[in-house]
């Protein structure tokens, strides 16, 4: 277990999104350990074993079988151990019921999955730099879902 | 209805009636007492003047047989002798008669006695002296002295006589006096009673004529107001019944009858026989409904269902409550009405208001739907196809290469019209939540979110100051970014786009084709550009949802996005028109409510 790479876990059921993930994951500059579960339930069993090393981020699919996104969120909020721990919402909906519901519930950050394989490398790259430490005082409800345009004009003033 | 106002209406007349009865019986009981003062004042005067005649002829008499014994002891004539003795027996009775008339008077009865006593002695003397004359034993000198000392006793009687006279004079006088102080008021006071009485007698007269007359015109509009009730009753399907609580007297207006399908006053007027009409399974609740009112006087509402005499069911709805009238009587009051009709329409109501909330659920079901199954397999063939890198393109053969092009394109525009129809539904469906919008500002964020596109063909804006309204920001914000990148897309290959956006007043029956002829005043915006525009019959047509003028290889679209302005501009209860020469360019007024 490498201590200085980022520990994400991605809870999603979509297995060709859980390949585009990890695929643009290792495509990308930062050090990264990536575990996957494909459903809330498995997040929740996870999460809760003690044993396991606690995620430096989650990224959280909302439409799953079961324990979906949201129920899997409101149960995280309400463990005292995972209060800080950061979630980035990460679904194909981008509704603002979905999103007002995830911020409602503390979610850090909403992203909506691009439909582009270099966009999504260009957003998991930004979202992994952003230290997203949950932090209620600092969230802001306009900056709440990623807004893939910005990112762009940030990497390209980077370069 | 003008009610007379509640009072004692025997109030006045008995009061009148008392007074007169009292004044009555005080000029009745004046008038006795002066008749009787009258008659006793009579009585007087009659005595006074009997005493006077009395003592005269006491004095004339008791001369008179002086006269005679004179006559009779110069001439010893017996004839003299014989009017004596008729003289002294006069005297005696006229004494008699003095007595009894004035038994009355202690103090004037007191004086008879002394004069009375006179007269007697010289009386005596008179006898004495004819006594010694007759046996002519007594000089001369002796009767002469006797018949001096009779003349001196004469002088006595006479004065007292005089006395009597005078006292009875005074008490003449007197009570003459005090008569006619009694006699002078009285016949003003009576003529004063009978005017009074009479005057009380014309007012009492009025008054009940006038009563009888207002009640006349009560029972009138009583009358009017009973048909007008019953018309009314008839025509609104209600009824209406009131029992007398102490004297559980029941009574049911006609149409109470009417609505349970009998005859008026067919069957007796009681809760019992009501109750049969009520359908078996209300029973109980009307049962309760009316216990309500009656043992807790309390308000009550109930609806329920009614058999009629025909067998057909209908549906009432009843209220009741306890009153007490002007007397202290207690009523329950109550209506039935007969709400089948209203009750039907309810239930077609409430069933379009279950479909209406069933139609909203799928709709929000196909929303949750759109946004996440129907986009994720586009989603994916974008994403995979995104993944062949150039590299990869270049070996592949190239008709291959235009196949997964193809692709790509359709799975754009499956993405476009997935993204428009929720935009579409978000925008009719949203809630609707006013807030003041600078449309300048609007105008400002539309420049910027289409800042690319603008750039890209060097659009050229003309604007104006615009004025700020009561609206749904973000709706409004969608509306101008659709209307300006139309205009931008519509535009002509040759020229520069022009951008002209302008505001003004309207009053409502200037805008054409619409519903308003009011003078409502309306803020128009109007967005013109000089790109290809379209032919005028279409103006209305292009707001339809998926209309569309061009085929995809001209202009691509979902035909989406004017419905939703449309949609846009209805909810802020505005219009949108459009005007176009084709080939010249186009203008969209959108008419807010200012």
């Amino acid at each position: 277990m490498k201590v200085d790479s980022l520990f994400i876990l991605l809870a999603d059921d979509d297995e060709d999104d859980c390949i585009f993930f990890r695929d643009a994951l290792q495509e990308i500059r930062a050090k990264t350990d990536l575990t996957i579960v494909n459903d809330g339930s498995q997040l929740m069993q996870y999460l809760d074993n003690a044993d396991n090393r606690v995620p430096d981020l989650v990224f959280l699919d909302l439409n799953m079988p079961v324990l979906n996104g949201i129920n899997c969120l409101v149960e995280i909020r309400k463990k005292s151990r995972l209060k800080e721990l950061a979630i980035a919402i990460y679904s194909t909906s981008s509704s603002d019921e979905n999103v007002e519901e995830a911020f409602i519930n503390g979610a850090n950050i909403y992203i909506q999955k691009p439909n582009d394989f270099s966009v999504l490398k260009v957003i998991l790259e930004h979202v992994i730099t952003l230290n997203l430490q949950y932090n209620t005082s600092g969230l802001k409800k306009e900056n709440f879902l990623l807004n893939i345009n910005n990112i762009k004009s940030d990497e390209v003033s980077k370069t | 209805m003008k009610f007379l106002k509640p009072r004692l209406p025997g109030f006045v007349l008995a009061s009148a009636l008392v007074i007169s009865i009292f004044t009555l019986l005080f000029a009745a009981g004046i008038s006795y007492k002066q008749l009787q003062m009258a008659s006793e004042s009579e009585k007087m005067v009659v005595n006074s003047y009997r005493i006077s005649v009395a003592l005269q002829q006491l004095d004339l008499d008791t001369r008179n047989a002086e006269t005679n014994q004179r006559g009779y002891l110069l001439t010893n004539d017996s004839s003299f002798l014989q009017s004596y003795f008729e003289a002294i027996q006069k005297v005696n009775q006229s004494t008699s008669q003095l007595d009894s008339l004035m038994s009355d008077n202690y103090q004037q009865s007191r004086l008879l006695d002394t004069l009375t006593s006179s007269v007697a002695k010289r009386i005596n003397y008179l006898n004495e002296v004819l006594r010694l004359n007759n046996y002519k034993v007594t000089s001369t000198d002796t009767i002469k002295s006797l018949i001096l000392k009779g003349r001196e006793l004469m002088n006595i009687s006479q004065t007292y006589i005089y006395d009597i006279k005078n006292d009875e004079l005074k008490l003449l006088k007197r009570s003459e006096m005090l008569h006619e102080n009694d006699i002078k008021l009285p016949p003003f006071l009576i003529l004063f009673i009978v005017l009074f009485s009479l005057f009380v007698f014309i007012i009492s007269f009025y008054k009940i004529n006038s009563d009888l007359k207002d009640l006349a015109i009560t029972n009138n509009q009583l009358l009017i107001n009973n048909e007008l009730f019953e018309h009314s009753e008839q025509i609104a399907d209600i009824s209406h019944w009131y029992l007398n609580i102490k004297e559980n007297e029941l009574t049911y207006s006609n149409n109470l009858y009417r609505l349970l399908g009998c005859k008026a006053g067919e069957f007796e007027p009681t809760f019992l026989n009501f109750l049969e009409f009520v359908h078996p399974d209300d029973r109980a609740l009307v049962v309760e409904g009316n216990r309500k009112i009656l043992d807790e006087s309390l308000e009550a509402q109930m609806y329920y269902r009614i058999i009629r005499k025909d067998g057909v069911e209908r549906h009432f709805r009843s209220m009741g409550k306890v009153i007490s009238d002007t007397f202290g009587n207690k009523f329950s009051i109550g209506i039935n009405a007969d709400i089948t009709e209203q009750h039907s329409k309810d239930k077609l109501i409430e069933e379009k208001i279950a479909d209406l909330e069933r139609s909203n659920k799928q709709l929000k079901t196909f929303n949750h739907i759109a946004s996440h199954d129907l986009q994720e397999p586009v989603r994916k063939v974008q994403t995979f196809i995104s993944r062949i890198s150039d590299k990869e393109l270049e070996v592949i053969p190239e008709n291959v290469r235009d196949y997964i092009t193809g692709i790509g394109k359709a799975a754009g525009r499956m993405q476009k019209f997935i993204e428009d129809m929720l935009l579409y539904s978000k925008t009719s469906m949203s809630d609707k939540v006013y807030e003041t919008a600078d449309l300048n500002e609007i105008l400002e964020n539309s420049k910027r979110d289409l800042s690319q596109l603008i750039e890209e063909k060097n659009v050229i804006f003309n604007t104006t100051s615009l004025p700020t309204v009561n609206a749904i920001p973000f709706q409004i914000q969608q509306l101008f970014n659709n209307l300006i990148s139309n205009a931008i897309k519509y535009s002509r290959q040759d020229i520069v786009p022009i951008i002209t956006i302008d505001s003004k007043l309207a009053l409502g029956k200037d805008i054409p084709n619409t519903r308003d002829n009011t003078e409502k005043i309306y803020y128009e915006i109007s967005f013109s550009d000089n790109g290809i525009g379209f032919e005028q019959r279409y103006a209305e047509k292009i707001f339809d949802l998926f209309f569309r003028l061009h085929t995809n290889s001209e202009y691509s679209g979902t035909g989406i996005g004017l419905s939703i302005c449309k949609v846009i501009v209805e909810n802020h209860r505005g219009y949108i028109k459009a005007e176009s020469l084709s080939k010249y360019g186009s203008t969209f007024s959108i008419y807010l409510p200012a």
